[in-house]
Formats: structure tokens, C-alpha cells, sequence
């Protein structure tokens, strides 16, 4: 299918997929950097407050996971303009990822569980910032 | 290799926590791993103590994270030792005095196999149990939060005993009451003492100066009930007395000993002002019966006996009992240089001290074999032993003892029983005089208690008989091998000075006292500031000057300082003259 007819063709799920990328990067930027403050305090506090904090933090990344997966489902119909598949969702990393964090919190691992954060979901996240910005870009062309 | 190292380190300051180490088993709970970084890493319990991906970085980071409260800290306590990464960086950024509790010797195994921790280990003080040191400085207490889950209770147990100190540091008012006679007296004296050594203000109530009343009651009458209705009221009446000292010294805790004369309603209207209350029954629970009224109304009540009593507290519904065994006096009990005439008098080759109890006057009838010397009441000059009681059982006093305990080749601590003829098989108390031989440096045979275990190591520290026959012949090696029993008086002696003072009883009373919610007694607070009241009188006059010898008590009142002059002789001073006619006119 030829990209341009298609752009052409979806108006509205082009400007829906536009509306919504410089939230979605604001969101994921936001997220990053908020795991990334509570690192610290799971591995010095591990107390209640801080285990809330993430069990809210966990149900706003769920949130995100769901908005991609509808952008990616809107992107099918442009053939993801050329742009590789999304870090969180191309390989199955982002989902490996959530299901060890979450065994890290049923087993009450919190170092386990800032090393994931720490070492692998605010790099993705940023990442995932990344790939939306270059996404960003593109759509600005349309 | 890195094992023996760190083993070797460690025991040149603790060699027995050394050896404990490396009798440690392996655990499959611990497990050690290479972390991402390549450092190797921790996990119990199948829970990360340290990062799985850079242990070290982690390390750092907890480091400038409590950088704040070492800086402001004068000693530093770690809970949790884990692989020692974040002890590493501890010891890299500051000379202070470090301490570190970790109550699994598993995990310091694992650390030791693990890490070069040498550099660490000169530097720190391991603890592993809960005999939290006494800072005198300010202290922070930093965490290994990791670790801390895996023995949450230890870690709690620790906490409120170094939060105790913390109160007790400042210096408390405490009552100590007396019984009117009886081997609780001395123990309260003892009791007394060892708390202004460490530095409380102490009011001792000796009712010893009424023992001739009781007495008196005693022969007034043979009725039962007149006499039991006597020292009811007599009890009331001195009960009031303890009320009105309690309110004129206003303490922050009241112990009293057993057999003090404190009825359950004294110690209710003592607890109404806020004081927390003790009792210490120094007594046998099962000849005396009299703990099932007092027990429950004071706020914590202690013990010489365990399993048993404790098991019967608790079917009482009780759960304030704490074990509180006996203990000496090292100022009193101690060695003596004693003269040629002090040793042929009070030595022998084997010595008793103590009262005719039923079991020792059939035990020690197997002995009169021996060079054997006998001293204490109550003993019976009519029978086979009579050649062998001093003074004819007349009454011998505490510096005799001593000179006794130091005088005999060997010390035989036989406890009392009235219904055995010898060794009380189901014996579990262990008496004062256990402690007090050993805290004079003398040489001990001690029949078998269960209580001793825990206290010291049989064979190393105190030897332990049986039965008549394993004495006779303990008697015999001891006497053929005295330099055998001089090394194990020598290690009882340093462990009793270690373990077993009353200080260190007073220490552990009052530490389970305050550790349980302690909030300062609410007597109307007539006690000021010093530093106020030198500030108010101008610290270069006269009664500036006289005030500032009162500066190591926060607060003072005018019966501190009346009380203060009672206590010295000689003239008194145109100050002193002062605050005596004021507190004439305040009565």
C-alpha cells in the first residue's frame, strides 16, 4: 500500500495518532522519571508508603502499555511510517519485564525490583520517549 | 583463602564469634551469585540483599543517602552486615566508631567466603546478639533495609534497647524498696548502689529499721489471726510510709525486692502518678506463693526462675515476667589480701556458708572425712556435724563471707532443699552465693542446676556436681590439680565481672522497663533547669558557684539539694545554711 494514499485516505486516525503522540511522550517521560525517583527509596525505605506510591506508579504504566498498543493498532494502517516497531512492545521485552517486576513485588524482592526499574524499565521508557519523538517528527511532515 | 583472612582478622578482636563463623554451616538459603558488574552478590530467602546487576554502585548510593546522619553522629550503628559492599564505603568515608548487628551467622559466613574484608573488619564491631554497648555520644542508626526483613524482631529487639539507653543515658529517679528482713535486704543495698554508680538518683527504702516490730508481732501473740491481722496492718502502715517517701522523692520507677512490704493497693496509687513499677522476687515460686498477688499489679515483674514459673504466669494470664537471675557485687565480693591468721581461721580444704537447710545437714554428714569447715545459722549442735560448725552456727556477716570465700581451698555451694537429702534433682534457681564466690576469685563445687546453663560454661568457668560421690571425687581431682581450679576460678571470676553484676542486672531491669512505651512519670514538676537557676544566681557568686556541682543533673528541685547536704559532713556552709532554712520554711 502506498503510505501517502493511505495518509490521505485516514484523515481522522492520522490526526488521532497526532493528538495523541506528544502526550503519550510527555506520559512515558514523566513515568521514567518518576520510577526512577522511587528507586532510592525502595532500596533504603521499603516502607508502605513507598510500596504505594509504586503499586500507583505500576497502574499508570499499565495505562501506558494499553495507549501504545492502540497507537500501535492506528500505525498499522500507515505501515508504522516506516519507523521500527516501538521498543515496549516489539520483541515481548516490555511485557518479560513487567511480569518480573511483578514477581519482585509478590515476593517482596525490592532490590530485585529497583534493579529492574534502575537497570531496565527507565532506560526502555526512555526508549520508548525516543521512539515517539522520531514518531513526532514524522507525523509533523503530514 | 579470602576465608582464613577474614577469619583471622575477625580474631584479633573476636574470637569467639570467629570460631562461631567458621563453625557455621552452609545454608541453601544463602546463596551467593556474580552479579551483572561481575561483583558477586546475595540472596536469602530467594530475596536480593544487594543489586543483581552493580552491588557496588548500589553501595555508593546508600552511602551519600545517609551521608547526613553520619555527619552528625558521633558513633554509627548498621543493621544488617549482607556482603559487607555498603560497610566498605562506611569505613572508606569515616573514622568513627562502627558497630554492626547481624544475628546470621550464615550471611557473615557467606561474606567472609565472598569479600576481602579485612580493611572492614579492623575497623567494625560485629554484634550478633542483643547485647546492645552503651554509646555515650550521639549515635545514628543506619540500615541495610534488605537485610532487614530476613529478622525483623532481632532488628526491633536491638532498636528499643538502644532507644532505652538513649533514656536511661540522661539519668533516672528510682526508688528501690527493701523488705523489713531477710536475704532480700542485701540484694536491695546491692540493687541501690549499682544504680547512683550508674549515675541515677537513688532513694533507698530500708525498712530494716522496723524488723524489730515484725519481730515483735511474731511473740505478742500465738493466735493466727490476731497475728496475721497485725501484719496486715503493719504492711498498710508501711505501705503508706513507702506512698509518702514516693511522693516527697517523686521517682521515675519504683523496684522493689521481694518481701518488701508494698500492698497492691500501694503500688495501684504509686502507678496513678505515672511510675513505673518493678518487682524482683528473689525467691523460689514454689515456696512462695505470695507472687500470685503481686505479680499482676506491678509492670513488670521479675525472675530468678524461668520455664516452670513462667509457664504457670502464663496460665495465670500473666505477661509481664522477665528472667532476672542472681548476681554479685564486685565491690563487696571480691578478692582479699588476707593475713596468716585470716587463713588458718576462716580456711579450710572444703567450706560451707549458709543456713542448716534439711538436704545439707544429710549431705554434708558424708564429708567429716575432710578438712571441712561450716558456717552459717541453724544448724544442729547435737548432731555428727557439730565439730565442724563454726562459732557454733552463730550468725556470720557479708566481709566475713568474703574472707571465707577467699580463705577455702574449695567453695562448696550446696542450694537449699527441705524436702531432698542432698542434691534438689529438679533445682533450677541459681543463688547469690554462686556469683559471690566466683565474683571473690574463690573456687567453686556447685550442685547441678538447670539454671546454670546459660550463665557459664561447665568445666571452663564452674564445676558442677551431682550427687555425694561425683563431689567426693571432684574434691579429690581438684585437690591434686590446683592449678587446674585456680584457671577456672580466674575465668568465673572474669565472667561473672562480665555477665553477672548487679549492674548489669540493674542495666537489663531498667532496659526492659523503659523499652516498653517509657513516658516520664506526671508528679507536678517542681523541679527547674540548672543551668537556669546558675544563669538566675550569676554563676561567679557564691550560690552560682554551689549550684554549677549539680551540673550533671538536667533538673533540679530543693530536696535535691537538701538531700545533698544531709548526705556530707561537716559544718555547713552560709549556702548550705540558706537552703536549709528554706526548705524549713516550704514545710
Amino acid at each position: 500500500m502506498n503510505e501517502t494514499k493511505v495518509v490521505t485516505e485516514q484523515p481522522e486516525i492520522l490526526q488521532a495518532i497526532k493528538n495523541s503522540v506528544g502526550d503519550a511522550r510527555h506520559v512515558v517521560k514523566e513515568l521514567a522519571e518518576v520510577f526512577t525517583e522511587r528507586i532510592q527509596p525502595l532500596r533504603l525505605e521499603e516502607s508502605e508508603s513507598v510500596f504505594n506510591d509504586l503499586t500507583q506508579n505500576i497502574y499508570d504504566l499499565q495505562g501506558l502499555m494499553e495507549f501504545i498498543m492502540e497507537l500501535k493498532n492506528g500505525m498499522n494502517y500507515f505501515e508504522g511510517f516506516g519507523l521500527p516497531a516501538d521498543p515496549i512492545t516489539s520483541d515481548g521485552s516490555g511485557l518479560a519485564l513487567f511480569n518480573e517486576m511483578h514477581t519482585s513485588m509478590e515476593s517482596k524482592d525490592w532490590v530485585m525490583l529497583a534493579d529492574l526499574i534502575e537497570y531496565e524499565l527507565s532506560p526502555l521508557l526512555l526508549k520508548e520517549a525516543e521512539w515517539l519523538g522520531e514518531l513526532n517528527d514524522i507525523l509533523m511532515e503530514y | 583463602m579470602i576465608f582464613k583472612k577474614n577469619i583471622q582478622q575477625l580474631r584479633l578482636t573476636d574470637r569467639e564469634l570467629a570460631d562461631g563463623i567458621s563453625n557455621a554451616g552452609q545454608s541453601v538459603d544463602v546463596v551467593i551469585s556474580e552479579s551483572r558488574s561481575g561483583a558477586p552478590t546475595l540472596q536469602v530467602n530467594n530475596t536480593y540483599i544487594h543489586s543483581s546487576y552493580d552491588p557496588v554502585k548500589e553501595a555508593k548510593e546508600w552511602l551519600k543517602n545517609n551521608e547526613q546522619y553520619i555527619h552528625g553522629a558521633d558513633n554509627i550503628v548498621v543493621f544488617g552486615f549482607g556482603l559487607g559492599f555498603h560497610l566498605n564505603e562506611l569505613c572508606t568515608s569515616t573514622q568513627k566508631q562502627i558497630t554492626v548487628f547481624e544475628p546470621n551467622l550464615h550471611v557473615l559466613k557467606a561474606a567472609f567466603q565472598s569479600q576481602d574484608l579485612e580493611a572492614v573488619l579492623s575497623r567494625i564491631k560485629i554484634i550478633t546478639d542483643v547485647s546492645a554497648p552503651y554509646f555515650e555520644d550521639d549515635t545514628a542508626v543506619l540500615t541495610l533495609q534488605s537485610s532487614l526483613k530476613l529478622t525483623p524482631e532481632y532488628f526491633d529487639q536491638v532498636l528499643l534497647k538502644l532507644k532505652a539507653r538513649d533514656i536511661l543515658a540522661s539519668g533516672l529517679r528510682i526508688m528501690v524498696v527493701g523488705p523489713v528482713y531477710g536475704g532480700s535486704l542485701e540484694v536491695a543495698k546491692y540493687c541501690s548502689s549499682s544504680l547512683i554508680n550508674m549515675g541515677h538518683t537513688v532513694e533507698l527504702v530500708d525498712n530494716s529499721r522496723f524488723d524489730d516490730t515484725l519481730f515483735y508481732i511474731r511473740e505478742i501473740t500465738s493466735n493466727k489471726n490476731h497475728y496475721d491481722a497485725l501484719v496486715e496492718k503493719f504492711t498498710a502502715l508501711l505501705s503508706e510510709f513507702i506512698l509518702a517517701r514516693c511522693e516527697e522523692f517523686q521517682p521515675d520507677i519504683v523496684i522493689n525486692l521481694a518481701q518488701a512490704p508494698v500492698t497492691t493497693d500501694c503500688i495501684e496509687r504509686i502507678k496513678h502518678y505515672g511510675v513505673k513499677t518493678a518487682y524482683w522476687f528473689v525467691e523460689d515460686f514454689r515456696f512462695m506463693e505470695y507472687w500470685k498477688q503481686v505479680a499482676g499489679s506491678v509492670d513488670h515483674f521479675f525472675t530468678i526462675q524461668k520455664d516452670d514459673f513462667f509457664e504457670e504466669m502464663k496460665q495465670s494470664g500473666l505477661d509481664n515476667y522477665h528472667y532476672l537471675p542472681m548476681a554479685a557485687y564486685p565491690q563487696v565480693h571480691r578478692p582479699v589480701d588476707l593475713s596468716e591468721e585470716e587463713k588458718k581461721y576462716y580456711g579450710s580444704e572444703i567450706s560451707f556458708v549458709g543456713a542448716g537447710y534439711y538436704n545439707r545437714k544429710h549431705f554434708f554428714n558424708g564429708f567429716i572425712d575432710h578438712d571441712l569447715k561450716i558456717w552459717g545459722t541453724d544448724w544442729d549442735m547435737h548432731s555428727k556435724l557439730a565439730g565442724f560448725i563454726q562459732r557454733s552456727g552463730s550468725r556470720v556477716d557479708t566481709d566475713e563471707i568474703v574472707r571465707i570465700y577467699n580463705a577455702s581451698r574449695i567453695n562448696i555451694n550446696l542450694h537449699s532443699s527441705t524436702y531432698h537429702k542432698g542434691v534438689n534433682p529438679f533445682g533450677d534457681f541459681v543463688n547469690p552465693r554462686t556469683f559471690e564466690i566466683m565474683s571473690c576469685g574463690g573456687f567453686q563445687l556447685v550442685d547441678r542446676r538447670s539454671g546454670l546453663d546459660g550463665l557459664f560454661e561447665e568445666g571452663e568457668e564452674v564445676v558442677i556436681f551431682n550427687d555425694q560421690n561425683d563431689l567426693r571425687q571432684k574434691i579429690q581431682h581438684y585437690r591434686e590439680h590446683p592449678e587446674e581450679a585456680k584457671r577456672i576460678s580466674e575465668k568465673g571470676r572474669n565472667r561473672v565481672l562480665r555477665d553477672h553484676t548487679y549492674e548489669k542486672r540493674m542495666q537489663e531491669m531498667l532496659e526492659v522497663i523503659v523499652a516498653d512505651d517509657y513516658e516520664p512519670a506526671c508528679w507536678a514538676d517542681n523541679r527547674e533547669l540548672v543551668q537556669d537557676l546558675i544563669t538566675e544566681a550569676d554563676a561567679e557568686t557564691e550560690v552560682g558557684r554551689y549550684l554549677s556541682q549539680f551540673n550533671e543533673h538536667e533538673h533540679i528541685a530543693l530536696s535535691d539539694i537538701i538531700e545533698k547536704i544531709s548526705n556530707e559532713d561537716g559544718d555547713l556552709s552560709r549556702t548550705e545554711s540558706i537552703f536549709m532554712m528554706m526548705n524549713e520554711f516550704k514545710g
